[in-house]
């Protein structure tokens, strides 16, 4: 593959309020290359994922994407729902991106049954549990298939059952570059091959 | 989407039902004085003009002193007050080109029942200084109406500007002065006409009535098109024509509150 | 005493029969209210989110400016306001005083700061995920800006309702600039006010009363047709 790399990170530091809070040596991410980045709490995973999401402006050192802002989806760790049904959040980013209400609609509704929520997608978002909101963020995101997907823990509510349909539904986007935080390594799932980068703790305490 | 449909209906019913209503073709502003308007006499004479000419008239009311201010702006057309200093003022401006009387009633100081200041049956100047010397509460309008304007002159021929603590200048009509005056049970000079109306909401009597120092005529005044284009000086002068005919002025004279007549008509003959 | 029980007896009465200065008034106080209100929405909510989430460098003073116009008593709008509209002011021609359109012009400046103010207040509140995850699922600014909105309701809702109740409620802007002129800019405050002045302290209370019940109805309107997806 001739093609420059999505992702190139060289000493990459995050300084706030005079606190390191995360520091990264070198990362290359392929286009299509799937990276799950498992560090413990504190380690920075999240503030990695928030500089390659476009959302921290003082970083220090080489942080280059190739792909613009909007080809880039992120979700929270614990994710924000907007006011109203599932599927107007899940329709929210196909809406954006002019789709048609009953295209966006059919898509909304394929991925909500990709990971098992399809049944709440007329529900009002106040009444979801933790777990259900977290599927339908994730729904809201890969609906998108977006080039590059960055989550952040986005198992940490689930159970196994729901941490299995989660990761098969990752492994349906096969055109996106996709890196998880994760505080441990993820369980392996057919068609999924994730590739393993440890973010020691650089950080200052 | 239901919300947004209703918001939107509500507006558009609002929006249609009232237009924003500019001061259409077929309209004539006239500035009053407050004794007129309260008197309950426009009431009468008003709708009678409109159904004749088919103009619809807008009455604004406010002190002489306003309504003639008004007037110089160009804001109304026609100007109807009772302090003929200020509108001999007006014409001599040149901001009006036409001035008639109308009618005229009387003012009466008002006070309590137990006068204090002895001044019942009385002149009018001699009471308000005996009123001063006293030092007895007294409300004055203090806002250049008519009525304040004849307390001023008053004040004037008894060389005492009025200048005592239980002197006090309500700053508003002829109501709401006559109100505080009962609550604090002071002499006040009224006009009749507003007397009559509160008479049965106030304590205070009628003490002085002395005619020839307190006649008050009224005027009315066409505002001058040369200097205000948009003056509907042919609605005015109709207007004023209506009021100073026999027939309205004998309306004037008609007039009555509590039994009694309030207004008498400059322009009318004897034997009319 | 009397006199309170007096005018309660007098409001019931006049929703009875429906008096129609009553009904003409109120009804002419509430439209103007109400579009004064949108106006000041329309232009008000759009620069409330951008003071919220725009950093550019007068920002401070005009939050502070609108913040004080919170503060202007209604006289001084009612005045200035008259000012523009008279004969020889600079709206002089478009022949607008004394009109209902002078009023409403007048207390949508006095909505205004209220809705700026407010809307401002509960936008930069709002969690700082909304925007995040508004941006990176792709939301244009258009799209981005109604999803703050809506975030934000209560909050705006708020700065509507309390628009409206000073709008409905107010005397000097309606006294100075529409003349109290019956069946024509007369609003249920000056009508209370005229009431007052010739002594009738009952009728007066009574359309006080009744004012406050319009303004009740009004936002409890406001709240329930917020309340839909609750």
């Amino acid at each position: 593959m001739n093609n420059p790399p999505l992702i190139q990170i060289k000493d990459l530091k995050v300084v706030k309020n005079g606190r390191t809070i995360c520091s990264v040596p070198e990362i290359l991410v392929n286009e299509g290359q799937r990276l799950a980045c498992i560090g413990k709490n504190g380690s920075g995973k999240s503030t990695l994922l928030r500089v390659l999401a476009g959302f921290e402006k003082d970083c220090l050192g080489i942080c280059k994407v190739s792909a613009p802002k909007k080809e880039r989806v992120y979700v929270h760790q614990s994710p924000y729902l907007f006011r109203g049904s599932v599927l107007f959040n899940v329709k929210y980013g196909l809406r954006a991106r002019r789709h048609s209400h009953r295209t966006s609609e059919k898509v909304a509704r394929q991925w909500l049954e990709a990971l098992g929520v399809q049944n709440l997608a007329e529900r009002s978002v106040h009444e979801l549990s933790g777990g259900e909101k977290q599927r339908v963020a994730l729904a809201r995101a890969f609906s998108l298939e977006p080039r590059l997907l960055l989550l952040d823990e986005p198992l940490s509510e689930l159970d196994e059952p729901g941490s299995a349909s989660c990761l098969e539904a990752i492994a349906r986007l096969v055109d996106s570059t996709i890196i998880v935080a994760s505080p441990a390594p993820l369980p392996s799932v057919q068609g999924l091959r994730m590739e393993t980068f440890v973010l020691e703790d650089r950080t200052e305490t | 989407m239901k919300k947004s449909i209703l918001i939107a209906s509500f507006i558009c019913v609002a929006i249609g039902c009232h237009p924003l209503q500019q001061n259409q073709p077929g309209r004539l502003r006239i500035a009053v004085t407050s004794s007129t308007f309260d008197s309950g006499l426009l009431d009468r004479l008003i709708p009678l003009f409109e159904k004749q000419h088919e103009i619809q008239v807008d009455t604004i009311v406010a002190g002489s002193g306003k309504a003639l201010k008004l007037g110089e702006q160009g804001n109304v057309d026609l100007v109807w007050v009772h302090s003929r200093t200020a509108e001999d003022k007006f014409m001599a401006a040149g901001d009006g080109i036409r001035r008639e009387d109308v009618m005229y009633n009387s003012f009466e100081i008002l006070g309590p029942a137990s006068d204090p200041a002895g001044v019942r049956g009385g002149r009018a100047a001699e009471a308000l200084q005996a009123i001063s010397r006293g030092q007895h509460w007294f409300l004055s309008r203090g806002d250049q109406s008519g009525t304040h304007q004849r307390e001023l002159s008053l004040w004037k021929t008894v060389g005492e500007p009025p200048h005592w603590k239980q002197y006090i200048e309500s700053n508003q009509g002829m109501g709401p002065t006559l109100v505080m005056a009962d609550q604090k049970e002071a002499y006040v000079l009224a006009d009749r006409g507003t007397y009559l109306k509160f008479k049965d909401k106030i304590e205070l009597v009628s003490l002085v009535q002395s005619p020839e120092e307190l006649a008050n005529p009224y005027g009315i005044l066409v505002v001058n098109p040369a200097k205000h284009p948009a003056i509907k000086d042919a609605f005015a002068q109709a207007f004023v024509d209506f009021l100073i005919s026999p027939a309205t002025q004998r309306l004037i004279r008609e007039f009555k509150i509590a039994g009694e007549q309030l207004f008498y008509p400059l322009h009318l003959a004897a034997t009319e | 005493m009397e006199l309170i029980w007096d005018s309660l007896r007098q409001a019931l009465h006049m929703i009875l029969t429906a008096d129609p200065t009553v009904l003409d008034a109120g009804f002419r106080s509430l439209w103007i209210s109400a579009i004064a209100v949108t106006g000041a929405g329309i232009v008000g909510l759009p620069l409330g989110s951008l003071l919220a989430r725009v950093r550019f460098p007068a920002r401070r003073i005009i939050i502070t400016l609108f913040r004080a116009g919170m503060a202007v008593p209604t006289v001084f709008i009612g005045l200035l306001c008259f000012a523009f509209f008279e004969r020889h002011g600079p709206l002089g021609p478009y022949d607008l005083l004394f009109t209902p359109g002078a009023i409403m012009a007048g207390e949508f400046l006095l909505a205004l700061p209220l809705v700026v103010t407010i809307s401002h207040g509960a936008i930069a509140a709002l969690d700082p995920r909304v925007a995040e995850t508004a941006k990176s699922l792709g939301a244009g600014l258009v799209r981005r800006w109604l999803t703050y909105l809506s975030e934000a309701k209560t909050g705006i809702l708020v700065a509507m309702m309390t628009a409206f109740s000073r709008c409905v409620t107010e005397l000097g802007i309606a006294m100075m600039v529409g003349g109290n002129i019956k069946e024509r800019t007369q609003t249920l405050t000056t009508a209370t006010a005229l009431e007052t002045g010739q002594g009738e302290f009952a009728r007066g209370l009574a359309m006080g009363l009744i004012l406050l019940l319009i303004a009740m109805i009004v936002t409890s309107l406001i709240v329930f047709l917020g309340r839909e997806d609750e």
